[in-house]
């Protein structure tokens, strides 16, 4: 190391103006507080020194440790920002306490936020020789103390009370199930932890049907005690060791490390919708709740907790939509669907926003519907083509079902039903023909509106309402909501056709049958068809129709192709027909 | 939110050859104030009391205290009068951004740069005290 030299040129006597005697004074005065600083420096006490409001003019080393910064970063920053907060994230001290000094001082104790908790005693006086009162603190540790069976229950009841806290903010106000957070945290965990122990993470993405309308018709307090019931419901299934929680609105997920394979996960969703769909009262009636599950499984500890939860939502998604049943797995065919299904969304969208009124890709095709007495027109079924570009044509229900998916049924249906009398009124797909049907879907119903667009559409175009036929799907029947039940009275009123489509096929609530005010209903093409030797479908056939005309229900069958299914049919009754035989689709 | 600063070393008795002289730091044309073992000013420059309103007679001779805001004071006697007992110091020959106080009482962000060095028995001290910009955060 250089040695120390001084500075060339060597700095001058100044013309000191103290004296050699006061300079020797000075000298030995610094010296004297040098050695006490020092010694301060090595105390475990943090000392500090601040003017009157609190703001700090000197500290020792513990006291910068205590800060967690250098000293020179903590000078002229009130003293009550600097120090730790307490367990509960309170500041240990602030500036009204240090406000209204009395010469005794003061002295609180408090339990630090750090892990492991550490108790400190914290004491502060004014100096009052001094004309500025400056005050002077002591913090000390007192964390040995805790020997102590109060100080022991002190930091037992900060503890719980943290634990509370924090168990309120991991819990789902309504069922008391662990939250959003607590899934992110578990599945963090789990991630961890099959990281450690490879094996299967299965989850599944639970989503209950008809809640909106539970709320919208018995009120918040029924859609409460509905998702606690589900709550409950499923936790029953479940072993202690999975978890379920609620993500919000009628959105549930199950995480279990349970299920060794696809079918054994399948086999648990099964039982969990058995369980939740068991019979619920409320009020005088009888629901019974019902869910979409999609299953996303992995044994990746990589994959991720977002990830998995995509999955299973797409899955859901897909079980939702599918008509079938209400689980589906995910697997990449799912990912493709979705991308398909969210451009389609896109393209939808954007179509539906041009002001144009013949857009790119939307178009309505004209089934004929066929008089069976005497083979003339009765009138046209308008029903909806989605073909966007590079993408897959969707037909009739299929298009309807793609539209109520993605929530555009609504606008959708508006642009079809003023298309298809725009249509109707300038021939030549209508000529011979003033009647039209339209397909129409629950979302639409729910939404209302309905009966008055169609007024005001058939007044424009000078139709006759009672030459309008809507049919319904199935869904409408089993338990419509209040509005849609509203709506198709309206429609009743008018004099529009109610028709039930899809009779005869999968499963129909009887009492809706006679609850709705139908004209009509349209036999499903299963029954349609020709029974050959099938005495079952023959039988079936026979029952549905006699239903039908029991209740003097109109009969439109579907899917004819042969005049002898005709012939056979007219001879059942039917008074109408759609199919093949009667030619394609007219554009 | 206040900037994280690590906590210096201690500066030990002799400062190492990477360190700049007094030397170094009065031949540049940035304010320079030099102080005794008392913490006396013995000069300053002229670029010091252009950027500072000071004149030499005002300081010469003065506690170094008088630049410094009154918060700091306490804490300059006392490291001060630490260094001088055990040549243990926090702010020795690293940057430091502080307030001056000028002499019409306005306070100004600068860098100071300061450092020690033997003169026979006893220490003298030299500072640069660079101006910056209005608005310049300190880092204390």
């Amino acid at each position: 190391m250089a040695p120390p030299r001084m500075p060339e040129p060597s700095p001058p006597a100044p013309p000191s103006r103290i004296t050699a005697e006061e300079g020797e004074l000075v000298a030995r005065l610094r010296s004297t507080l040098g050695r006490l600083e020092a010694g301060l420096a090595t105390i475990s006490d943090a000392l500090a020194i601040t003017d009157r409001h609190g703001r700090l003019m000197w500290c020792n080393q513990a006291f910068e440790q205590l800060a967690g910064r250098p000293r020179l970063l903590l000078l002229d920053r009130a003293i009550t920002s600097l120090l730790p907060h307490d367990a509960e994230g309170q500041p240990l001290l602030n500036l009204a306490q240090l406000d209204g000094q009395t010469t005794e001082g003061r002295n609180l104790r408090a339990v630090l936020r750090h892990e492991p908790l550490r108790a400190v005693a914290i004491e502060w006086k004014p100096v009052i020789s001094d004309p500025d009162w400056p005050l002077v603190f002591c913090v000390r540790d007192i964390s040995a103390d805790l020997t102590s069976e109060a100080m022991r229950r002190e930091v037992r009841r900060i503890a719980a009370e943290r634990r509370q806290l924090e168990e309120k903010v991991l819990a789902c106000a309504v069922t008391g199930l662990p939250n959003r957070r607590a899934l992110e945290q578990r599945l963090a965990a789990a991630f961890g932890q099959l990281r450690e122990h490879p094996g299967l993470l299965t989850l599944l993405f639970c989503d209950l049907n008809g809640f909106k309308q539970v709320n919208d018709e018995h009120g918040h307090a029924a859609g409460d005690a509905l998702l606690v019931t589900v709550g409950e419901r499923l936790q029953s299934c479940l072993r202690a060791s999975d978890l379920v929680c609620r993500l919000g609105g009628d959105e549930f997920v199950v995480l279990s490390q349970g299920p060794a394979s696809p079918q054994e996960a399948m086999t648990l969703a099964l039982r969990l919708l058995e369980e939740v769909g068991r019979p619920w009262s409320l009020e005088s009636r009888t629901l019974h709740p019902a869910m979409s599950m999609g299953i996303a499984m992995t044994d990746d500890p990589d994959l991720g907790g977002v990830e998995l939860l995509r999955r299973a939502d797409v899955a859901m998604y897909e079980a939702k939509g599918g008509g079938g049943l209400p689980v589906a797995l995910h697997d990449s065919s799912l990912d493709l669907r979705s991308r398909s299904r969210e451009q389609l969304a896109t393209w939808l969208r954007r179509t539906l926003a041009d002001e144009t009124p013949e857009r790119e890709g939307l178009t309505l095709h004209f089934r004929p519907i066929i008089d069976l007495g005497d083979g003339s027109l009765h009138g046209l079924e308008a029903t909806l083509a989605l073909e966007p570009p590079g993408g897959a044509l969707h037909r009739g229900a299929e298009a309807l079902a793609v539209v109520e998916g993605l929530g555009l049924a609504v606008s959708l249906g508006r642009w079809s039903r003023a298309m298809a009398l725009a249509r109707l009124q300038q021939g030549p797909a209508g000529a011979g023909t003033s009647a039209v049907a339209f397909q129409v879907g629950p979302g639409e119903l729910k939404d209302g509106g309905l009966s008055a667009e169609l007024e005001r559409q058939a007044d424009r175009v000078g139709l006759n309402p009672a030459r309008i036929a809507v049919l319904l799907s199935k869904e409408v029947l089993s338990d419509p909501p209040a509005a849609a039940l509203m709506e198709l009275e309206a429609l009743g009123a008018m004099g529009v056709r109610l028709a039930l489509d899809g009779f005869g096929a999968g499963s129909i609530h009887l009492g809706g049958l006679a609850r709705l005010p139908l004209a009509m209903v349209r036999l499903h093409p299963s029954l349609c068809r020709d029974p050959g030797d099938d005495a079952h479908l023959r039988r079936l056939r026979q029952a549905a129709l006699r239903l039908a005309l029991d209740l003097d229900l109109g009969v439109i069958a579907e899917g004819i192709e042969t005049e002898a299914q005709l012939q056979e049919l007219r001879s059942l009754g039917c008074r109408w027909g759609q199919g093949p035989r009667f030619g394609p689709p007219l554009p | 939110m206040m900037a994280e600063v690590s906590m210096p070393e201690p500066m030990g008795l002799q400062n190492p050859s990477s360190v700049p002289t007094i030397a170094d730091l009065q031949q540049g044309e940035v304010p320079f104030v030099l102080a005794d073992a008392l913490g006396l000013v013995l000069e300053v420059n002229e670029p010091f009391t252009h950027a500072y309103g000071w004149t030499e007679a005002d300081l010469r001779g003065q506690s170094l205290s008088l630049i410094l805001p009154e918060a700091f004071q306490m804490a300059h006697h006392l490291g001060f009068s630490r260094f001088q007992s055990t040549g243990q110091s926090e702010i020795l020959a690293h940057p430091l951004r502080l307030r001056t106080i000028c002499r019409d009482g306005r306070e100004v962000v600068s860098e100071h740069f300061i450092v020690a060095e033997r003169s026979g028995d006893s220490w003298v001290f030299g500072a640069t005290l660079t101006p910056l910009p209005d608005g310049s955060p300190t880092d204390a």
